[in-house]
């Protein structure tokens, strides 16, 4: 079964922590190496230092590689205004902005966080994706981010928290799922049962955690081959192909 | 390639329901090609470990490759060492699983007694090791009861080269390799420490095992030998038994 993969979720740079290595080459390499078409990517210097240079590293290794789709990340703690907003997408290059609340130790609540999203809602069609870590993160999530009108991912879900994901997910058509934090093994069987299979999208945050182990735990699912190919690539490309994320 | 999942769970969850009976734990094994496991009994491990064990003994067999551990808490010393008794020279068990209070690493103040009196049954000590700081008071037991043998079960999750370290320190301290997926993670191990001192894992129902065996299979260093070590032959020798 060929299956064109799409990885929602990678990131390349340094990490603050001892960490396998994470260039953007070797995030290239990994991504060859399991048959993994694509990827949307971002640097961790906008993670964990600032999120213009980081974006600007991203654009750079984005130009450099035709694998890796550009990802922008917002550090609501230092750009909450409307102007550096639009400044920085004006020129439609990144086709997701991404949050760490847990990461970067802002709460999800937080109004720095509301501000940003809602000058991104007039500027951009930009589709978000948010990291979740906690009982309550996602609840949160979802009542600040229920009008925004482009899709929603919710990356880090884990086992502990999928229940609140798939009550959240029923009551926002908009949000969507990544995998990778999902280990319990029928929890990819358990979504499309309760929230349906176009909601979940393939995500794996390597290179630093394992490609095939993300791999390995969708195309070994319980699914069908036609959910599995839904999952590994055609939900990712329904969104970022569907017109409205220029 | 043989497969001893060390670390696995007789419980049931919200989404996965595989682990709650002795026809689906062996039809759990044949879906991931499992030839035997070593179970923690759930409730054992989360509230009542008199309950859990005797509930866990009930789905052992040994001629199906289903071991078991004896769930200790350090809370309960007294009661643990009567579990001790009652079990631990049993074929079925073939080693302590040490729990305490679910909010607090085990620490060895509060275990010195059971682990004194796990010594005279040979059989090694599983504890369970999320963290950092967990993985500090395990290596303190490690030190301290030098003649046996440890478990780090999640070998520190995402402080895994804490965990490392220990068992790099400690003849006596093996690791399980659930927990962190993280892609380097079994690569660094092997060169820090030798592959005899790894032993697979998978968390299961919590885990799935596909995960950790994508972890082991993505490890382009790792001869087939080693490989073979970890998955199957390192258990086999740890927990004495038969190979399947």
């Amino acid at each position: 079964m060929a299956i064109e993969v799409l990885d929602v979720n990678t990131l390349f740079g340094a990490h603050p922590s001892q960490h396998a290595d994470t260039t953007a080459e070797s995030l290239v390499a990994t991504l060859q190496g399991q048959g993994v078409q694509s990827c949307l990517a971002l640097s961790t210097l906008g993670l964990y230092h600032n999120d213009s240079a980081g974006n600007r590293e991203t654009l750079n290794a984005c130009r450099k590689f035709a694998h890796l789709i550009p990802v922008a990340t917002l550090d609501p703690r230092s750009t909450w205004t409307e102007t550096p907003i639009r400044d920085e997408f004006s020129a439609g290059s990144f086709k997701m902005v991404r949050f760490f609340p847990a990461e970067q130790n802002w709460p999800v609540d937080f109004a720095p966080f509301v501000s940003v999203v809602n000058a991104l809602s007039k500027s951009g069609r930009t589709p978000l994706m948010v990291s979740v870590k906690e009982s309550g993160d996602v609840t949160k999530v979802g009542r600040i981010l229920c009008d925004y009108p482009h899709p929603v991912i919710l990356a880090g879900v884990n086992g502990a928290i999928l229940a609140e994901a798939i009550v959240v997910l029923s009551e926002r058509p908009h949000f969507y799922l990544e995998t990778h934090a999902l280990h319990t093994p029928d929890a990819l069987s358990a979504l499309r049962d309760h929230v349906g299979i176009n909601r979940i999208l393939f995500g794996s945050n390597a290179p630093g955690r394992s490609l095939n182990a993300a791999l390995r735990y969708v195309k070994r699912s319980n699914l069908s081959d036609l959910d599995k190919i839904s999952v590994l690539g055609t939900n990712a490309q329904e969104i970022w192909q569907s017109g409205e994320n220029s | 390639m043989q497969i001893f999942d060390s670390h696995a769970y007789f419980t049931d969850t919200a989404f996965s329901h595989g682990m709650t009976t002795k026809e689906n734990i062996i039809a759990s094994k044949a879906k991931y090609g499992i030839d035997a496991l070593a179970l923690i009994s759930g409730i054992a491990a989360s509230c009542d470990f008199v309950r859990g064990n005797a509930d866990l003994r009930e789905v052992l067999d040994v001629s199906q490759g289903i071991y078991g551990y004896v769930t200790v808490n350090s809370d309960y010393s007294e009661e643990s060492r009567q579990q001790q008794r009652i079990y631990m020279s049993r074929p079925e068990f073939i080693g302590a699983a040490l729990y305490g209070s679910s909010k607090n690493p085990v620490t060895l103040e509060a275990s010195r007694e059971i682990l004194n009196a796990q010594r005279r049954f040979t059989k090694p000590t599983a504890v369970y090791v999320p963290d950092a700081e967990a993985v500090r008071h395990a290596q303190a037991m490690a030190a301290e009861f030098p003649s046996m043998k440890f478990i780090f079960l999640t070998m520190g999750g995402d402080h895994w080269h804490d965990a490392v370290a220990v068992a790099k320190r400690h003849l006596n301290v093996y690791l399980e390799l659930s927990g962190s997926l993280d892609s380097d993670k079994i690569a660094k191990t092997i060169a820090t420490v030798t592959p005899r001192k790894l032993i697979y894992g998978s968390g299961s129902p919590f885990s799935d095992p596909e995960l950790t065996l994508g972890l082991v299979d993505d490890v382009p260093t790792l001869t087939a030998a080693d490989a073979s070590r970890i998955l199957y032959h390192n258990a086999i020798g740890l927990f004495n038994v038969q190979q399947s």
